[in-house]
C-alpha cells in the first residue's frame, strides 16, 4: 500500500450479518425497505435513506418483535464525499436486542425528522447534533443550541470541513483582537496584529 | 434574561396579582456541581418550571480526539470524565481493541477490572460526600467520604503516576505493570472502603432529616427512565436490574459473582441507597479479582507502533459510576479516529432532570440535581 | 480586675457611670466570647469531622480569630450599584442591636447584670425578636434573588420560632411564678427547671436552633440552595457584624438564658449559700459557663451532622407539633399549679406530665416522620447486601 492510498480514508468491507439477525426482523416487519444490513464488530448494522427513517424507528419502537425502547445514542457523522449520516444505537429491555441504524443524508440539505415523538431521549441528542452537524431534525419541538453558544447558528464545529485550526482562528476572530493576538490572527479578520515593540521578535 | 427565547413567559394572574419570579441557579453555585445552570420559575417555594443550560464546559474532546492518534486520545477520557477515569478509559480502549483486533493479557484484563472498580468507588464516595453536602450536612458527610477516596487516589498515584489524569490503559493492556505491592494495597483500601461505607450508611441512611428530604422527591417511573435515556443508578432506582457488567458482560465481568442492587421507587432515596450498596458489591468483584489475578505480560506480544485498525465502526458500551458510557468509534483505515462520539450518561440522565423537578420545592430542585450525580465535564465534552 | 470592678460596683456610684461601666464590660466580654466561640466551634466541628481545625496561626491556631477579624475589618466595604443604600448599610445593625440588648438583662451572677428588669424574661423575648427586621432589610436591598428568597425564608421562619420560644419560657415563669430572671433562678436551689420542664426545655433547645438559623434550621441561610441568603451581597466589617457578632453573641446569648432559666444559673446546685463569701462569683462564673458551654456544644454537635430541613417541613413541625404541646404544656401547669397546694407533690405532678407530653411529643414526631416503606426498601436492600 503506498503512503497515498494510506491516507485516503477506506471503505469498510461489508459483511452480511448471519441468517436469523436482528436485521431479518427488519426486513419482516417492513417488506419492501431499501436497506443495507451488516455485521458490526458488536452490533448489527442497517443503512437506510432518509425519508425512510421515521418510518423505520417507528416500526422499531412499537412492533413487538422488535421492541426497541431504549434510545442509548442519537449521533451525526460527517462522511465528507458520501454525505452525512444520523446514527441511532437502540436497545430493547424485552428481547434484549441491540440495532445500530445509519440513516444517510445529504450534507448541502441536511434535514431528517425528528426521533422526539418516539424518544424523549432523543431531545437533547437532537439538538446536539444540530450544533455539531447542521442536521436540521423537522418535528423537534426546542431546536436551539445546546452545547454551543446561541448565536452560534451558522457553524458546525464537527463537520470535517471545520479542521481544527481553522476553527481556532475563528474562535480568536469572535474573541476579539486580543485573543487573537496570542496566536495568528486570520487574514481579513478586521483585526490588525499589534506591531512588535522595537527590537523585538514578533 | 427576558429576551431567551429558551425561558417560558411569566405568568400573570391579573386577580391573584401574583408573578412568578425567575431564579438562575448557577453557572457559579455552590450546588450545581460545576458549571450547570438552571433557569427556576417558582411560584413561592415551588417549582414551577425548570430550563437547564449546558455547554458552559464544553472543550470539544471529540473533534479534538479525531486530530489525535488513538493512545493520545486515551488523555481526553480523563478529562471527559473526571471522576471515574479509569471506567472511561477501559470504555474507549476496549472500543479501539474491537476494531483492532487486539486481544489484552489476562493479567492486564484483571488490573484494569481492579482500577475500574475502585474507581466506581471512588466516584461513589465522592457523590456520598457531595449528596450529604447538597442536603445541607455541614461537610461531615463529605469530610468521611473524601477520607476513603483519599485512600484510593494515593493507590491510583501508586499505579499510574497521577492523581486525577491517569492515561495508565492501553489498547491491549495496560501502560506498565502495577507496583511490587499492588496486591496488599488493594486488600487495605478495600477493607477501607468498607468502613467508610459503614460510616456514612451510620450517619445518613437512618436520619430522619436526610429520610424527610431525599424519600419521594424527584421520582421517575421506569418507563420514564427507559425513555429519557436514563441509565446506571439513576435506573436501577426505579426496579429496573439492568447493570452492562452483567446483561452484556465485557472485559472478564463474566467471571465474577456479585449482586446488582435495585430500589422499587426511583427516588433520590433509592439513588443514594444503590450507589452505598454498590460500593459494597464493588468491594466484592475486586476482592474476587484480586484472588484470581494471574502473572504475565501486560501488554500483546505483537503490538504495533502505529494503531491503524482497519475500516469500521463500533458501538463500545461500559457501566460506568454514572451509567452507560459509550464510544462510538470510526475507523476509517487512519492512525487517527476518524469519528469519535461519547455518549455520556451524565448528559443523558441530566435531561430528566425538569421531569423530575417540577413540582417540588425550591430546595429539592438541588437533590434531585445532587442525586442524578452528574459530572459537567460529560455532560458538556 | 475582674474583682476591682467587682468591688467598683458595689459602691454606690453615679447610676450612669455604673451603666456605663457595666456596658463597656459587656462589649469586651462579649468580643472575647464570640472569638472564642468561633475557634471552638471550627476546632469542635473540626473533631467530628476527622480534621483538627485551624492549627497555623498561633498555638493549636488559637489566633485564628484574631486573623480573620483583622481580615475582615480591613476588607474593601462593597455594596452592589443597584442596592437600596439606607436599608442595605443599616440591616447589619438592625440585626445586631437586638441581639446584643437581649445580653443587658441577663445576670450572669447573682446581682450582676447590667440591669435587673421585674419583666426580664418578657424584654428579652421582645426584643430578640426584632432581628428579623433586619434580616428582611437585607434581603429586600440586596437587589438579589436568593436574598429576596432568603428574607422571605427567614420571616417565615423565625417568627413563627418565636411563638414555640414564648411559650417555653412562659411555662417556666408559671412555675416560678415570675418574669424576673433572678427570681427563676433563686427558686432553682434545689430542682432545676429542666428536670420540671423537661418538654419545655426541648422545645426551647430546638427554637433556639431555628432562632439563630443554625443547622438543622438554617433555611434561611442555605448555603446549597440560597448561597447565604439575606448576606449575600454583605462582605467585609458588615459580614462580620452579622455573621461574628449576631450570630455567635446570639448563641452565646440564647444558651446563657437556657442555662439560667432551665439549668438553674449560678444556683443549682451549691446554692446561693456564700460559703466562699466575697470570692462566690467565682463559682457561680464557673457555674454559668459549664453550663451554657453543655448547651452551646450541643447546639454544635447537632448542627455538625445533621442535613438541613425544608422550609415546609420546617414550618410542618413549629406549627402542627411543637406549637400545640406548647399549648398544651401551659394549660396543664395552669391546672397543676392551681389545685396542688403540696411542693412535693405539685413537683412531682410537674415533671410527671410534661414527661409524658415530651414522650407524646416524640412519638407524635415519629409517627409523622415515620415512612412504612422505607423500611422494607432499606430491609430489601440489606438482604441484596452479602458482604459486611
Amino acid at each position: 500500500m503506498s503512503p497515498e492510498d494510506r491516507r485516503r480514508p477506506q471503505e469498510a468491507t461489508i459483511v452480511a450479518p448471519p441468517p436469523g439477525s436482528v436485521a431479518d426482523l427488519f426486513a419482516e416487519a417492513l417488506p419492501g425497505l431499501e436497506m443495507t444490513p451488516m455485521q458490526g464488530a458488536l452490533d448489527v448494522i442497517i443503512q437506510i435513506g432518509r425519508d425512510d427513517a421515521h418510518r423505520v424507528l417507528e416500526a422499531a419502537k412499537h412492533n413487538d418483535k422488535l421492541a426497541f425502547d431504549f434510545l442509548r445514542n442519537l449521533s451525526g457523522v460527517d462522511y465528507e464525499e458520501q454525505g452525512l449520516e444520523v446514527v441511532y444505537h437502540l436497545y430493547s429491555f424485552k428481547h434484549r436486542h441491540n440495532i445500530t441504524i445509519r440513516a444517510k443524508v445529504p450534507a448541502e440539505d441536511a434535514r431528517i425528522q425528528s426521533a422526539t415523538d418516539l424518544w424523549r431521549a432523543a431531545d437533547w441528542h437532537e439538538r446536539e447534533a444540530r450544533d455539531m452537524f447542521g442536521i436540521d431534525f423537522e418535528g423537534h419541538p426546542n431546536l436551539v443550541p445546546i452545547l454551543l453558544p446561541d448565536d452560534m447558528l451558522d457553524h458546525f464545529p464537527l463537520r470535517k470541513d471545520n479542521p481544527l485550526a481553522p476553527l481556532e482562528e475563528w474562535q480568536g476572530e469572535i474573541l476579539g483582537p486580543k485573543m487573537g493576538d496570542a496566536g495568528y490572527i486570520p487574514p481579513g479578520s478586521g483585526f490588525e496584529a499589534t506591531p512588535a515593540a522595537e527590537g523585538e521578535e514578533a | 434574561m427576558t429576551n431567551d427565547p429558551d425561558l417560558p413567559a411569566m405568568t400573570y394572574d391579573p386577580e391573584l396579582e401574583t408573578i412568578d419570579l425567575n431564579i438562575n441557579i448557577g453557572p457559579q453555585h455552590p450546588a450545581t456541581h460545576g458549571v450547570f445552570r438552571m433557569v427556576l420559575v417558582v411560584d413561592g417555594e415551588r417549582v414551577e418550571d425548570l430550563v437547564p443550560h449546558i455547554g458552559y464546559m464544553h472543550r470539544g474532546a471529540e473533534k479534538l480526539s479525531e486530530h489525535m492518534d488513538y493512545r493520545q486520545a486515551i488523555g481526553y477520557q480523563d478529562r471527559t470524565e473526571y471522576l471515574a477515569q479509569f471506567n472511561a478509559e477501559l470504555c474507549y480502549v476496549q472500543a479501539v481493541e474491537k476494531l483492532a483486533g487486539l486481544v489484552p493479557p489476562e493479567r492486564a484484563e484483571y488490573i484494569r477490572v481492579i482500577l475500574a472498580e475502585l474507581n466506581r468507588i471512588s466516584s461513589h464516595f465522592m457523590f456520598l460526600g457531595a449528596f450529604g453536602t447538597d442536603l445541607g450536612v455541614f461537610g461531615t458527610s463529605f469530610t468521611y467520604a473524601f477520607r476513603e477516596r483519599e485512600n484510593l487516589l494515593d493507590l491510583f498515584e501508586e499505579v499510574s503516576g497521577d492523581r486525577l489524569m491517569y492515561a495508565y490503559f492501553r489498547p491491549g493492556g495496560v501502560a506498565w505493570d502495577v507496583p511490587h505491592n499492588f496486591v496488599e494495597r488493594v486488600k487495605w483500601v478495600c477493607d477501607q472502603a468498607l468502613i467508610g461505607a459503614k460510616d456514612l450508611d451510620t450517619l445518613l441512611t437512618d436520619n430522619e432529616i436526610f429520610i424527610a428530604r431525599t424519600l419521594n422527591i424527584g421520582k421517575l417511573s421506569i418507563e420514564d427512565a427507559i425513555d429519557f435515556g436514563a441509565s446506571g443508578p439513576v435506573l436501577r432506582a426505579c426496579g429496573l436490574k439492568f447493570d452492562l457488567r452483567r446483561d452484556e458482560p465485557y472485559s472478564i465481568y463474566d467471571r465474577f459473582d456479585f449482586d446488582i442492587p435495585v430500589g422499587s421507587n426511583g427516588d433520590s432515596y433509592d439513588r443514594y441507597l444503590v450507589r452505598l450498596e454498590e460500593i459494597r458489591q464493588s468491594v466484592r468483584i475486586v476482592r474476587q479479582a484480586i484472588d484470581q489475578m494471574p502473572d504475565g505480560p501486560i501488554l500483546p506480544e505483537k503490538l504495533p507502533r502505529a494503531l491503524r485498525p482497519a475500516a469500521g465502526e463500533v458501538y463500545m458500551r461500559c457501566e460506568n459510576p454514572r451509567g452507560e458510557y459509550g464510544i462510538y468509534l470510526i475507523s476509517r483505515g487512519s492512525t487517527q479516529p476518524y469519528r469519535l462520539r461519547i455518549r455520556s450518561s451524565s448528559f443523558c440522565n441530566l435531561a430528566a432532570l425538569k421531569h423530575m423537578t417540577v413540582g417540588h420545592y425550591v430546595a429539592d430542585a438541588v437533590t434531585i440535581l445532587g442525586s442524578i450525580d452528574i459530572v459537567l465535564c460529560e455532560v458538556d465534552r | 480586675m475582674a474583682l476591682v470592678l467587682w468591688g467598683l460596683f458595689g459602691v454606690d456610684m453615679n447610676v450612669w457611670l455604673d451603666a456605663f461601666l457595666r456596658l463597656q464590660l459587656i462589649v469586651i466580654v462579649m468580643t472575647v466570647t464570640v472569638m472564642a466561640l468561633i475557634y471552638v466551634e471550627r476546632k469542635f466541628v473540626g473533631r467530628i469531622q476527622m480534621r483538627l481545625g485551624p492549627m497555623r496561626t498561633g498555638p493549636y491556631g488559637t489566633l485564628q480569630s484574631v486573623a480573620d477579624a483583622v481580615k475582615l475589618l480591613t476588607k474593601e466595604d462593597l455594596r452592589p450599584a443597584t442596592a437600596d443604600f439606607w436599608l442595605f448599610e443599616l440591616a447589619p445593625y438592625v440585626t445586631f442591636v437586638p441581639v446584643f440588648m437581649t445580653l443587658l438583662a441577663l445576670p450572669f451572677m447573682e446581682d450582676w447584670g447590667v440591669r435587673d428588669l421585674q419583666l426580664g424574661l418578657f424584654y428579652i423575648v421582645a426584643v430578640s425578636g426584632v432581628t428579623v427586621i433586619g434580616y428582611i432589610m437585607a434581603g429586600w436591598a440586596s437587589d438579589n434573588k436568593y436574598a429576596l428568597l432568603g428574607a422571605v425564608r427567614s420571616a417565615a421562619q423565625l417568627i413563627s420560632y418565636e411563638i414555640p420560644l414564648i411559650l417555653a419560657v412562659l411555662a417556666v415563669s408559671m412555675v416560678a411564678g415570675s418574669l424576673n430572671l433572678n427570681d427563676i433562678i433563686l427558686q432553682q436551689d434545689t430542682i432545676p427547671n429542666a428536670l420540671l420542664q423537661p418538654l419545655p426545655f426541648l422545645i426551647l433547645l430546638t427554637a433556639t436552633l431555628a432562632e439563630l438559623s443554625r443547622r438543622p434550621f438554617d433555611i434561611p441561610i442555605g448555603e446549597s440552595e440560597v448561597v447565604g441568603g439575606p448576606w449575600v451581597e454583605y462582605s467585609g466589617i458588615r459580614w462580620s457584624i452579622i455573621f461574628a457578632l449576631t450570630e455567635y453573641a446570639g448563641l452565646w446569648g440564647m444558651a446563657v438564658l437556657g442555662s439560667l432559666v432551665f439549668l438553674g444559673g449560678w444556683e443549682f446546685p451549691f446554692g446561693t449559700s456564700g460559703f466562699w463569701g466575697d470570692f462566690d462569683f467565682l463559682y457561680q462564673m464557673a457555674l454559668v459557663f459549664a453550663k451554657s458551654s453543655f448547651l452551646i456544644l450541643t447546639m454544635m454537635l447537632i448542627s455538625a451532622t445533621f442535613p438541613r430541613l425544608r422550609i415546609d417541613q420546617l414550618m410542618a413541625f413549629c406549627w402542627k407539633i411543637l406549637l400545640p404541646f406548647g399549648f398544651l404544656q401551659i394549660v396543664i401547669n395552669g391546672i397543676v399549679l392551681m389545685y396542688l397546694d403540696s411542693e412535693v407533690t405539685r413537683d412531682i405532678a410537674l415533671f410527671a406530665t410534661s414527661g409524658a407530653l415530651l414522650v407524646a411529643m416524640a412519638y407524635v414526631t415519629y409517627l409523622a416522620t415515620r415512612q412504612p416503606s422505607r423500611e422494607a426498601r432499606v430491609a430489601a436492600m440489606v438482604a441484596a447486601r452479602s458482604i459486611q
